[in-house]
C-alpha cells in the first residue's frame, strides 16, 4: 500500500514536467519548431533556384543582446528586397534550452527564410544536442541562384581539437556534390581561421581546400564581434567578411549579381 | 530513533545491573563512568546524523524527479538541510543524467490551523506561509565541467561552471501531524510548492529584456518526517 502510494506520487510528480516546471537548464527537451535549417533550406532552394540577383543578409552573435537582436529583425523586415538571412552562430550565451528558445523566438519573427550556424557558445553543457534538434546538422549547404552556400562548423576548441572540425571529407564532398546546379561558392563559418576556436594547425590546409570550390567568391564569419574585412592570409586575395555581434547594432547584406558581388554594411 | 533509544536503554540497564552486583543496596542514581559518558556523548552525536525526513520533489532545475533525505533542526525545526538525487531524462539528448542537490531551507513562521489539543499538543494542521531555499545542484556527465577546461584561454566563458548551478526558491507548505495512535512510520507529512530560478537565468535576466515569468519554475514536493 505504502509502496503503491509512493510510486503513484512519483509518477504524478514526474509527469509534471515542461511548461511551468523547469527540469534542468541543460535539459534537451525541445518543444516548438525543430529541424529549422532543413525546412528553411527547402524554401530557399525552391524560391530562389534561378534568381539572377540574390540579396542575403548576414547576422551573427546574438548572445543575450535580445533587444538589439529584436531591433535587428525589425530593421531587416523593413527592407523588402532581402531574399534570406544567415545567422553565423552564437545564438545563445550559455546554451541553456531556454536561451535557444528565446533566440529562436526572435529569429522566427523574420519575414524571410533563415538558416543558423552553430557558434562556440552554443556548445556549452549539452547545447550542441539542442542545436542538432532545433536546427539540424552542424555542416550544411544549400544552393540559391546557382550559388552554393557552404556552412561549415569551425568550432574546433569545443572538441579539444579531437574531432574532424573543420571536416575536410565533408568539404571534399561539397566541392563536387550537385556541381551541375552551381557555378559559384560562398563559405560561411562561425570562427575564422587564426581565431581561438579554429584548429590553427590546419589554417593553411584549410585555405588550400577552399580553392577547390567552384567559383569561390568570399568567406563570411562571426565570432569575433567586429566588422573587420579583408584577406586573412598573407599574399592572398580571398576576402573574409566579419559579421558584427547584435550588441554593436550592424549587419551586412550580400548582393550577388551575375557579374560579381557587393557587400553592404547596415547600421540600425 | 527507535533503535537508538533501545540501545541507550540497554546500556543503562547493563550499568545498573553492574551497580547492583557490587552492593546489595541499589544505587538510585547510577553514576556514569568516564567511559560511559564518552559512549553516551558519542551515541548522541552519531544519532544526530540520522535523517529526520524523506523528501520527494519534481522539477526545480534538479531533474524531472528528485528524492532524498534531510535533517531538520532548530527550536521549531525551522531549519532544514536536504540531500536530493535527481534524474534528467534522455529526451532529445544522447542519454539520461543524474544530479545531486544540497539544499538549505528556512521556515520563518508556523501558523496553526487547528487549535492545540487539551493535552497541549500542537494542532493537526499547520500552515507555513513562507519557505526560503537556496540550493546547489550538480549534474553528472563529461559534457559538464566544474571550471573551464585548460583548452580555453583564461576567462573565455565568463560564468562559473556548466556543472554546478546555484538556485533560489520561495514557497509555502501545509503540514499534517499524524495522530499518535495512527503513526506507523511517520509523525508528520508536508506538502509544498516552490517557485525558483537559477544563477544562469538571473544572469540572463540582467543582461537582456527577458520577462521574469520566463525564468521562474514551479516545483511540487512532499516530505515525510520520522523524527
Amino acid at each position: 500500500m505504502r509502496k503503491a502510494l509512493l510510486a503513484s506520487v512519483a509518477v504524478l510528480l514526474s509527469s509534471c514536467s515542461g511548461g511551468v516546471f523547469d527540469v534542468h537548464p541543460y535539459d534537451v527537451d525541445v518543444s516548438g519548431e525543430t529541424g529549422i535549417n532543413k525546412k528553411q533550406i527547402a524554401v530557399i532552394e525552391s524560391k530562389f533556384a534561378n534568381k539572377d540577383t540574390l540579396r542575403v543578409a548576414f547576422i551573427s552573435d546574438t548572445h543575450l543582446w535580445h533587444s538589439d537582436a529584436r531591433d535587428q529583425v525589425d530593421d531587416l523586415n523593413k527592407r523588402t528586397n532581402i531574399d534570406f538571412v544567415v545567422h553565423c552562430g552564437d545564438l545563445t550565451d550559455t546554451a541553456t534550452e531556454i536561451e535557444y528558445e528565446w533566440s529562436r523566438g526572435i529569429l522566427m519573427k523574420l519575414n524571410y527564410p533563415f538558416v543558423a550556424l552553430i557558434g562556440n557558445h552554443d556548445y556549452l553543457g549539452t547545447g550542441d544536442q539542442i542545436y542538432e534538434t532545433m536546427y539540424g546538422d552542424m555542416n550544411f549547404s544549400f544552393i540559391a541562384g546557382r550559388v552554393k552556400f557552404v556552412c561549415l562548423n569551425t568550432n574546433s576548441t569545443e572538441y579539444d581539437y579531437m574531432a574532424a572540425v573543420p571536416n575536410f571529407d565533408w568539404m571534399e564532398e561539397e566541392m563536387v556534390k550537385d556541381s551541375a546546379k552551381f557555378d559559384r561558392t560562398v563559405i560561411v563559418m562561425h570562427a575564422p581561421p587564426f581565431s581561438d576556436q579554429f584548429n590553427n594547425n590546419v589554417c593553411k590546409a584549410f585555405r588550400r581546400y577552399l580553392d577547390y570550390f567552384p567559383g569561390l567568391m568570399c568567406c563570411v564569419y562571426g565570432h569575433v564581434h567586429n566588422d573587420d574585412f579583408g584577406p586573412l592570409y598573407p599574399n592572398d586575395d580571398l576576402i573574409f567578411w566579419g559579421i558584427d555581434c547584435a550588441e554593436d547594432r550592424n549587419y551586412r547584406i550580400l548582393t550577388i549579381t551575375p557579374d560579381g558581388y557587393e557587400m553592404e554594411q547596415i547600421f540600425y | 530513533m527507535r533503535w537508538n533509544r533501545y540501545f541507550i536503554s540497554m546500556a543503562l540497564l547493563a550499568c545498573s545491573m553492574c551497580a547492583m552486583a557490587d552492593d546489595s543496596i541499589s544505587v538510585q542514581q547510577p553514576v556514569e563512568s568516564k567511559y560511559e559518558k564518552t559512549l553516551h556523548r558519542k551515541e548522541k552525536a552519531w544519532a544526530s546524523l540520522i535523517p529526520t525526513h524523506f523528501a520527494i520533489q519534481n522539477a526545480g532545475n534538479m531533474g524531472v524527479l528528485s528524492a532524498g533525505i534531510g535533517w531538520s533542526y532548530g527550536k521549531r525545526r525551522q531549519w532544514e538541510t536536504d540531500l536530493f538525487f535527481g534524474y534528467v531524462p534522455k529526451h532529445d539528448s544522447t542519454r539520461g543524467k543524474l544530479t545531486t542537490t544540497l539544499k538549505g531551507n528556512f521556515i520563518p513562521w508556523d501558523i496553526n490551523w487547528t487549535p492545540k489539543t487539551a493535552s497541549g499538543d500542537a494542532g493537526r494542521w499547520k500552515f507555513q506561509p513562507l519557505t526560503c531555499s537556496i540550493y546547489l545542484n550538480t549534474v553528472y556527465g563529461s559534457e559538464f565541467w566544474k571550471s573551464q577546461p585548460g583548452r580555453y584561454p583564461d576567462d573565455y566563458y565568463q560564468f562559473m561552471s556548466t556543472k554546478f548551478r546555484l538556485n533560489v526558491a520561495f514557497g509555502q507548505r501545509i503540514m499534517f501531524q499524524i495522530p499518535e495512535s495512527k503513526r506507523k512510520r511517520h509523525n508528520r507529512i508536508a506538502l509544498y510548492y516552490e517557485v525558483g530560478t537559477c544563477d544562469l537565468y538571473i544572469r540572463a535576466m540582467f543582461q537582456s529584456s527577458v520577462p521574469i515569468k520566463d525564468i521562474l519554475g514551479l516545483s511540487i514536493g512532499m516530505k515525510f518526517y520520522t523524527l
